[in-house]
């Protein structure tokens, strides 16, 4: 079954306390379609959004990619889906600052089969220098915002997910690069196919999306469709 | 084959292995299919300055447990050395240990003296190759003065000094370290170190001969015919006068009379009597012979020897658990700082979990991680350790005369080894406690 679908019945993310971050009674997500997840700080969103990466510290119900339930996985079960399917991207880039890009990019082929190491280099090697960072070698540390941004989207993108979830990525970039990145994320999504879905108050990102989700105090209160539209 | 048969070294090598072994197998099984060294060598760097300190600590505790271990040890063989010219050692009844370091290792001592019959008495006793009595009291800046035979000078440099043997009562032989020159004249104080008394004796002396390097305290030692140093306290040489000017009458400017035979109505005494056997089981014999209540006292200084290190066996065993609990210390500290060490990077472990990391990498991270800096520290502590005892043991020769020699053993490779296969199991531990950081929080932090 198609991993790019999602499907979420009667989910609620919990805290570690145990107190509700995020209630979705039932969600459904055609495979390749782009997602804007909207609302106030402390709506809910990035609870939602990584518990549909199975990272929520508590959570009841279902989360469906395709047929394998998130919900009902274990903790190595999950992370071994993510490793597979998942391209995940951080507001605050989350690189190691003492590797290059290229080694940033391929992070994750340190635990992935030897076999595959090599196709995920070239696959990094070939994301960052259509992303116009062509110094792979070069510590991150001295990469831009913008730049740095770009190295966590190869490194999400290497492995070739599905899946692409993504919290906040124009949050720390100027305009232009937010742009680009927004780019970059839709073309990934339209013409790879890829499911897409990112928590975002930047509105020139929503706007551009296939659908919007709006979030207050947990709970989805809109679900808009369409390319272009105003918010309210 | 069984575990006695094999030789000591095989023995050690072997339990070298069986230590390791553990953390070989650890590592395979964690770090199998990984490859986790970019990503530790990118830790390190991030945390360069924390990872530096705690290499130290390592490598300061392991140094000090080599060190310790090499230098008893070496201290052992070379006080064993230095007594392995003095097959037996004839004094007035009292304190072996006193006269043993007297004796071999010239340590000043009051003592009471045996007479002219007495050392008759032994050097005329069967099967006594050597017996040559000592005199001591005089110095040469940090140097005894040491009175005897050409012959025990001989025996102890196995041949014939470097330039030639004293055949006059104010020619001296140096030992290999004293800084006299041949040919180079001094006057003896009274007395040793700060309260020597340097006007005491009108006397030159003059350095014709050096003795080869022996690794005992000798080597320090000025070492004139004891008539001299009988004569330079006025007391009489040892020989009869008149029989003596009659033989230098019959060798007109013959050689002074000097050494054995002693007349005994003329010898002023002796506080110890250094006696070469001609076999193991005519040392035995003599000793028995000379153990004699209220009048001689004959022992074999390695058995002293043996005796002290018995007793300081339980010293040994005392400050072996000392160490023992002061590792354990270490290893709890290890213990911590790698605690302290993953939670600085629990933000980057809980990105990689994210990212899709089994746990078994995160485990081999942390793991990777701790063994590189407890490595690092483990083999600089064992260059420390090496260097130190180096140091130390010239420190301690150069104050001592004992060649104290710096050896580096199979004991300390199997300290290290053991403290490091404690300390990599012990370092499972924040690897296991990495799988257990809540990724969410530590990502949002």
């Amino acid at each position: 079954m198609d991993k790019r679908a999602l499907k979420l019945r009667d989910l609620t993310v919990l805290s570690e306390s145990g107190s509700v971050l995020a209630a979705v009674p039932r969600l459904d997500v055609a495979p390749g379609e782009a997602i804007g997840l909207s609302g106030p700080s402390g709506a809910g969103k990035s609870s939602l959004l990584f518990a549909l990466a199975g990272l929520a510290p508590q959570m009841r119900g279902s989360v469906l990619w395709g047929d394998t339930d998130l919900g009902s996985l274990s903790a190595t079960a999950r992370a071994a889906f993510r490793a597979r399917h998942i391209g995940l991207i951080f507001q605050d880039h989350l690189l190691f600052e003492e590797l290059g890009a290229l080694a940033n990019a391929t992070v994750v082929a340190g635990f992935r089969p030897r076999a595959v190491r090599r196709a995920l280099r070239l696959e990094a090697a070939r994301r960052l220098s259509a992303l116009s960072l062509p110094e792979a070698a070069r510590d991150v540390s001295h990469f831009s915002g913008g730049e740095r941004q770009r190295v966590a989207v190869a490194r999400a993108l290497a492995h070739r997910p599905s899946i692409l979830l993504a919290d906040e990525p124009t949050a720390s970039l100027d305009s232009a690069n937010a742009e680009r990145l927004t780019d970059l994320l839709l073309a990934e999504a339209r013409d790879a196919g890829r499911t897409l879905i990112v928590v975002s108050h930047d509105p020139n990102l929503l706007a551009r999306m296939d659908r919007v989700l709006t979030m207050a105090h947990g709970a989805l209160v809109n679900d808009f469709k369409g390319t272009s539209r105003e918010l309210g | 084959m069984s575990w006695a048969d094999l030789t000591p070294n095989t023995q050690d090598a072997l339990i070298f292995v069986a230590l390791l072994l553990p953390i070989g197998v650890l590592g395979a099984v964690l770090l199998r299919g990984y490859a986790p060294w970019s990503l530790v060598g990118a830790m390190l760097g991030r945390f360069r300055w924390t990872a530096a300190i705690f290499v130290v600590v390592v490598a300061v505790s392991v140094a000090m447990g080599v060190g310790l271990i090499a230098q008893e040890r070496g201290l052992r063989i070379g006080t064993a050395r230095a007594a392995d010219g003095f097959d037996i050692v004839v004094t007035a009844p009292g304190s072996e240990v006193t006269m043993m370091l007297a004796s071999v290792y010239l340590q000043p001592t009051d003592a009471p003296l045996l007479d002219g019959t007495t050392y008759a008495a032994v050097a005329g006793a069967a099967h006594v190759a050597l017996a040559a009595p000592l005199a001591f009291g005089d110095s040469v800046g940090a140097s005894p003065v040491v009175g005897t035979t050409a012959d025990l000078v001989t025996h102890l440099a196995k041949g014939p000094p470097e330039g030639h043997m004293f055949e006059a009562e104010h020619e001296a032989v140096v030992g290999a370290l004293v800084p006299l020159a041949i040919g180079e004249t001094f006057e003896p104080a009274h007395g040793v170190g700060d309260g020597a008394d340097h006007d005491a004796h009108d006397v030159d002396f003059v350095v014709v001969g050096r003795m080869p390097l022996t690794g005992t305290p000798w080597d320090n030692a000025v070492v004139v015919p004891i008539e001299a140093v009988w004569g330079v306290h006025g007391l009489a040489d040892g020989h009869d006068a008149d029989h003596d000017h009659a033989h230098e009458a019959e060798h007109e400017h013959g050689p002074e009379k000097l050494g054995p035979p002693f007349d005994p109505a003329h010898f002023p005494g002796t506080p110890a009597i250094v006696i070469k056997a001609d076999s193991l089981a005519a040392s035995y014999a003599l000793r028995s012979q000379f153990t004699r209540d209220r009048e001689t006292m004959a022992f074999f200084p390695g058995a002293v020897l043996s005796q002290l290190y018995g007793i300081m066996g339980d010293l040994r065993a005392a400050m072996s658990l000392m160490a023992l609990v002061s590792q354990a210390l270490v290893a709890a500290s290890v213990l911590v700082g790698l605690f302290i060490l993953t939670r600085l990077f629990a933000r980057h472990l809980a990105l990689l979990r994210a990212l899709g990391a089994p746990g078994r990498y995160l485990m081999a991270v942390v793991w990777a991680f701790s063994g590189v800096l407890l490595g690092a520290g483990a083999v600089l502590g064992l260059g420390g350790g090496v260097l130190a005892t180096w140091g130390l043991s010239r420190i301690l020769s150069a104050r001592t005369g004992i060649a104290v020699p710096a050896t580096f053993g199979w004991a300390e490779l199997n300290l290290v080894a053991g403290f490091v296969l404690v300390a990599m199991v012990l370092a499972l531990l924040p690897a296991v406690a990495a799988l257990r950081l809540p990724v969410l929080a530590r990502l949002r932090a």
